[in-house]
């Protein structure tokens, strides 16, 4: 959903570049040619999500307006705290895939075009695995008796497992994992969109390798770093799958959360409300992202 | 006293060879121009002095310093790239503070010396814009206020006006050749306009497929052209094959015969001479050759004529002021023999080595 927008949002930016005299048409056959699309969104996602919206602030039996299940949700501060949770978690994810995507996609640029090739198609390759199939693979890897801990105690390293599953750790390790070509891609990208010249420049004038990195490429990168670092955000506050996995339950985020209400206790109402608070949220965040990007741009 | 020395450069791409060979001295203080079509090796003429390429093989010396190997940020030079290749995201104060900064300047300093730079290439008062709020002629020199600011040895101009049209282009040509001259530095252009590299150098550095083919000021390589291809280059020539006769007087393989200035050269031998278009007369009935008009281009200043001789030779002449002829008008061409030279190269196939 979140990947949509921002395709969508790329494309507006192309027409609104164009100079004022192609600007000014309204091109009517073009809004013929995307009516079914727009059609179909409204009705299968857009009224949905309005309806969402209702439940929230609607009695289920009566139907008339109500602030009751607000309040609810405000009373137990068990609602709060798992998203308070989920906004930790996915602040950590955030963090490591950049520490780690970051330096990923600068070593990239640096190979010779082949071995870059073979990284980029590792990268994506994860993608093609199936999430789930994946996030149990992290338990063979991880778990008491998995690759990871055995390979600790050979080495000497540790005299008893380390816990790396059913915990936050757990959780961090396995939804990086999944987000990490979210970060990387755009960042290779726009890595590779340096001007070479500036940075040869930089160094006639006299620049330290380090300085060029910090005070002129990296300055250069940081729009698409802040763009892809928010993008990484939003999609892990919606992650289910691999929470529910490798959290064993234990650490319970957003989408885990709804999951009970809906399906244990039936209490589509507060769902509802925790749906509209995480939509708020994400549309906040996805408000200074593009106050960012028009910005720096 | 600062010059710039290659002894025997080559520098390989691969198994591509971009330059092979080059020597040549920069005299300090002076204003040169390494001249080239594309391909010829010029732009890696630029980066092997600027320090962004190592040569294959060879020698490069800044003053009595070997600079072969040293690192580019050891070397001050400054350095003006085609595109400018201004940082974007840095207002035009930082961008040219911005080797002041390295240098380790306070801050009263690099305020005066930023100031400075930008009132030297008339741009007071754009400290705090960013570079895209600039005109190409403008960024331009800020690129060069960047470049001089930290009072490089040499200062290297990589096609600088290459990007910009053609009104601004002189504008900027004479801003570039002033700037030069007050600042007295060593200053090292690359191009493959001719016209730029007549109008600005002390010295011109010609070369022509990774090789020098002459090294002399404007005037030397325009009218005293080493080679055909020299000839060629630098303006429209007119090149013409024969013997040398008594009397400097070229004689063709049609029987045409060529009054030029004497020789020291032995009659009888093989000769390439060379008269440029400006240096033709056109005349009704009087000259030493007789054609017709086959093509005439109106260029403003002047009308191009391209004559076609009775041998069937094709002459180019310049026609400036009134009394324009027409295509098909007979016409008889002369020249004053003093400005026919002829070519060097010839007379050394001729020795036959």
């Amino acid at each position: 959903m979140i990947d949509a927008s921002l395709a969508i949002d790329g494309a507006v930016a192309g027409p609104a570049a164009a100079p004022a005299s192609a600007r000014r048409r309204f091109r009517w056959d073009l809004l013929l040619l995307i009516a079914p699309l727009l059609l179909v969104t409204a009705v299968v996602f857009d009224v949905p999500l309005l309806n969402t919206a209702y439940w929230a602030v609607s009695d289920a039996k009566s139907g008339a307006l109500t602030t009751r299940h607000f309040q609810e949700f405000l009373e137990s501060n068990a609602y709060m705290r798992i998203i308070w949770r989920t906004l930790f978690v996915s602040l950590e994810v955030t963090l490591v895939t950049i520490l780690l995507g970051y330096p990923l996609a600068y070593w990239t640029t640096k190979l010779r075009p082949r071995l870059r090739m073979i990284v980029l198609a590792l990268v994506v390759m994860t993608f093609w695995v199936s999430i789930l199939v994946r996030t149990y693979a992290w338990i063979v890897i991880l778990g008491n008796a998995g690759l990871v801990n055995r390979s600790l105690h050979w080495l000497g390293i540790t005299s008893k497992p380390v816990e790396f599953l059913y915990n936050e750790l757990g959780i961090v390790i396995g939804m990086t994992n999944v987000l990490l070509p979210f970060l990387v891609l755009p960042l290779y990208a726009a890595m590779l969109r340096v001007d070479q010249r500036l940075l040869q420049v930089a160094e006639t004038l006299g620049a330290s390798r380090l300085r060029i990195f910090w005070q002129v490429f990296f300055p250069l990168t940081v729009p698409t770093l802040a763009a892809s670092s928010i993008l990484v955000f939003i999609l892990s506050l919606g992650f289910y799958i691999t929470p529910a996995v490798l959290g064993g339950g234990k650490v319970p985020l957003i989408a885990n959360m709804m999951d009970l209400l809906i399906n244990r206790f039936a209490r589509w109402e507060i769902a509802a409300v925790v749906s509209v608070v995480l939509m708020a949220i994400t549309l906040t965040l996805y408000a200074v992202y593009q106050r960012l990007r028009e910005k720096y741009q | 006293m600062t010059n710039v020395r290659f002894s025997s450069v080559s520098k390989s791409y691969g198994p591509v060879q971009a330059i092979g060979e080059v020597s040549l001295s920069v005299a300090s203080g002076e204003f040169t121009t390494i001249l080239g079509p594309s391909g010829s090796g010029k732009t890696t003429m630029l980066s092997l002095i600027a320090g962004i390429a190592q040569p294959t093989s060879g020698r490069i010396e800044l003053g009595d310093r070997e600079i072969t190997y040293v690192p580019a940020a050891q070397r001050n030079i400054g350095l003006v790239f085609q595109s400018y290749a201004l940082f974007p995201h840095m207002s035009i104060f930082d961008n040219v503070a911005f080797p002041l900064r390295i240098r380790k300047l306070s801050a009263a300093e690099v305020r005066d010396r930023v100031t400075d730079a930008l009132r030297l290439v008339r741009l007071e008062g754009f400290e705090q814009r960013r570079p895209h709020q600039l005109s190409g002629g403008q960024q331009q020199r800020v690129a060069l206020a960047r470049a001089i600011v930290f009072k490089p040895d040499i200062l290297l101009l990589d096609e600088p006006l290459a990007a910009l049209d053609r009104k601004l282009r002189e504008e900027v040509r004479s801003e570039i050749r002033a700037l030069q001259r007050s600042l007295g530095i060593t200053t090292i252009m690359v191009t493959h306009d001719q016209e730029e590299a007549l109008s600005l150098s002390d010295h011109v550095v010609l070369l022509s497929g990774g090789r020098v083919e002459q090294i002399g000021t404007p005037s030397e390589i325009y009218h005293r052209p080493a080679t055909r291809f020299a000839a060629g280059f630098l303006g429209l020539a007119n090149l013409i094959d024969g013997t040398l006769q008594d009397g400097g007087i070229v004689q063709t393989s049609d029987g045409e015969r060529i009054p030029g200035a004497a020789s020291d050269r032995t009659p009888g031998s093989t000769v390439c001479a060379m008269i440029r278009p400006e240096d033709i007369r056109t005349h009704p009935d009087q000259g030493f050759l007789q054609g017709n008009v086959r093509d005439v281009v109106f260029l403003g200043e002047i009308r191009r004529y391209t004559v076609e001789l009775d041998s069937g030779r094709m002459i180019n002449a310049n026609g400036s002021g009134g009394g324009a002829m027409r295509e098909g008008e007979r016409v008889a061409l002369s020249w004053d023999p003093a400005s026919v030279w002829l070519l060097p190269e010839c007379a050394a196939e001729q020795g036959g080595h």
